[in-house]
């Protein structure tokens, strides 16, 4: 791809971010939400920075704002202690868990800390019997394009055959956005998909392109979302990596997929 | 630039567009004026709208989803805010050093992505800078680097263009449009945290 006027180097993937996402259907109080220290207690070898999160809730009563923080949760947040750089961030509150990682170590890795941390979670919190609304996963690709001495080319990047390509943004240069979403019905459980491919260019700047690709679970089958379940986790997260792949085989083209070794 | 914002934000629409927006964005409880404003805009106030989507807005996922993207205003960055380091700060400076390796050959990436980190607002200048000096023809290629005062201990991002020719006069060009159309009006901004260079290729 370097011949033909992207330079990313290093690079063995596009993958700027992946994430996690558990949203309970209510909110953790009372017990739980102080059991959340001994979570945090328990990560803490594996997490070197931790930070409680404060809630701002805002009253407007007859024009008067009144505001009040309150206890919200943690976060923590795992870095490489030979450089500071941030692999994992983990966000436990009243409303959900957020695992972000930000330096993707392969999907193995990836689903195995996920599992991990969220089972040391379910235990101390009891979360089999919290109510779930949904789960999701999240996956941030991005890619940043030197144009200098070239005009931007559409299919250098995209496969303009691909199902998920309009034929309206092959012709009409270096900015568009391309927003979709659909729901899908899989064992039972509904999963709502968005595919939001965008564009970011300034003249002074490289060219960003975006593939934001988020598979959410939003009902479960019988009892699956009454708790936290770990099946519905493991599967989900199955489903999301192989649709995520899936779709970026159509997405991008031949060359790309290769520059990136999404295949490999 | 972007085509994305301007159409995908719903805060940028109707009334009802911003109302639904901020409080799916914002763990902001409106009590005692709830009913009046749900009267007004229709849409369900501290929760989500009853009606099924599938736009990736309007859910706790989508919130997350919503941060990820730059979307949330910075009174939620505050809510989120960390008191050493901020995630939004972070991510910005992440993307900026991706931004970078397709414009310059960066030195030390973690150190940069660290830097970057703790001075975001130096991001959007860091990034002109090695951009606008790439884009050069007379420039053989960009490096991006750290380099620490040694009597301050202070830090500083340093963009080199490493050149071939030893005409000064290409020299003084490069320098004079650089400094003259990037570092000379963010002054104020930079304080000297980014620094220009020119180093000629059988030096570096």
């Amino acid at each position: 791809m370097k011949d033909i006027g992207f330079d990313r180097s290093d690079a063995n993937h596009s993958l700027a971010e992946a994430t996690f996402v558990v949203a309970y259907a209510g909110d953790l109080e009372g017990a739980r939400m102080d059991k959340l220290n001994t979570v945090v207690d328990e990560l803490a070898g594996e997490f070197s920075l931790r930070q409680k999160n404060q809630s701002l809730n805002v009253s407007l009563t007859q024009g008067k704002a009144e505001s009040t923080e309150s206890f919200n949760g943690w976060t923590l947040e795992n870095t490489d202690p030979e450089n500071g750089v941030i692999q994992w961030r983990l966000v436990i509150d009243r409303s959900r868990i957020v695992i972000n990682c930000l330096e993707y170590p392969g999907w193995s890795t990836f689903k195995e800390q996920i599992i991990k941390w969220l089972s040391v979670i379910q235990a101390h919190l009891s979360l089999e019997s919290v109510p779930v609304n949904e789960v999701g996963t999240v996956f941030t690709d991005r890619f940043y394009w030197s144009l200098k001495g070239e005009q931007y080319n559409l299919e250098k990047l995209f496969n303009l055959d691909s199902e998920y390509i309009s034929a309206n943004i092959t012709s009409k240069g270096p900015l568009w956005h391309l927003f979709q979403g659909w729901i899908e019905i899989e064992d039972n459980r509904e999963f709502l998909q968005n595919l939001n491919l965008s564009t970011q260019w300034d003249v002074d700047k490289p060219h960003k392109t975006e593939i934001l690709h988020i598979i959410r679970c939003l009902k479960g089958g019988d009892e699956e979302f009454s708790g936290l379940n770990m099946k519905l986790v493991s599967e989900a997260l199955d489903k999301a990596h192989t649709d995520n792949k899936k779709t970026l085989n159509s997405l991008l083209s031949k060359e790309t997929i290769e520059f990136i070794g999404l295949n490999s | 630039m972007t085509t994305a914002t301007s159409t995908y934000h719903p805060g940028l629409g109707s009334v009802e567009g911003i109302l639904s927006a901020n409080t799916a964005k914002m763990d902001v409880e409106y009590l005692a004026d709830r009913d009046l404003i749900e009267a007004m805009t229709g849409s369900a106030v501290g929760g989500f709208s009853s009606s099924r989507t599938t736009l990736a807005i309007r859910s706790s996922v989508g919130d997350q989803i919503e941060k990820l993207v730059n979307l949330i205003p910075s009174f939620a960055k505050d809510i989120y805010g960390f008191s050493h380091r901020a995630p939004e700060n972070y991510l910005e400076a992440k993307n900026t050093v991706d931004a970078l390796k397709s414009v310059a050959i960066v030195s030390s990436a973690p150190k940069v992505l660290i830097f970057l980190s703790e001075n975001a607002d130096l991001c959007d200048l860091a990034l002109k800078l090695a951009t606008v000096t790439n884009n050069r023809t007379d420039v053989d290629r960009v490096i991006v680097e750290i380099e620490q005062d040694p009597e301050s201990d202070e830090h500083s991002l340093f963009v080199t263009a490493v050149v071939s020719t030893e005409d000064f006069t290409t020299w003084d060009a490069i320098d004079e449009h650089i400094l003259g159309t990037i570092l000379e009006p963010s002054a104020a901004i930079n304080r000297a945290r980014v620094v220009f260079s020119i180093a000629h290729a059988e030096s570096v």
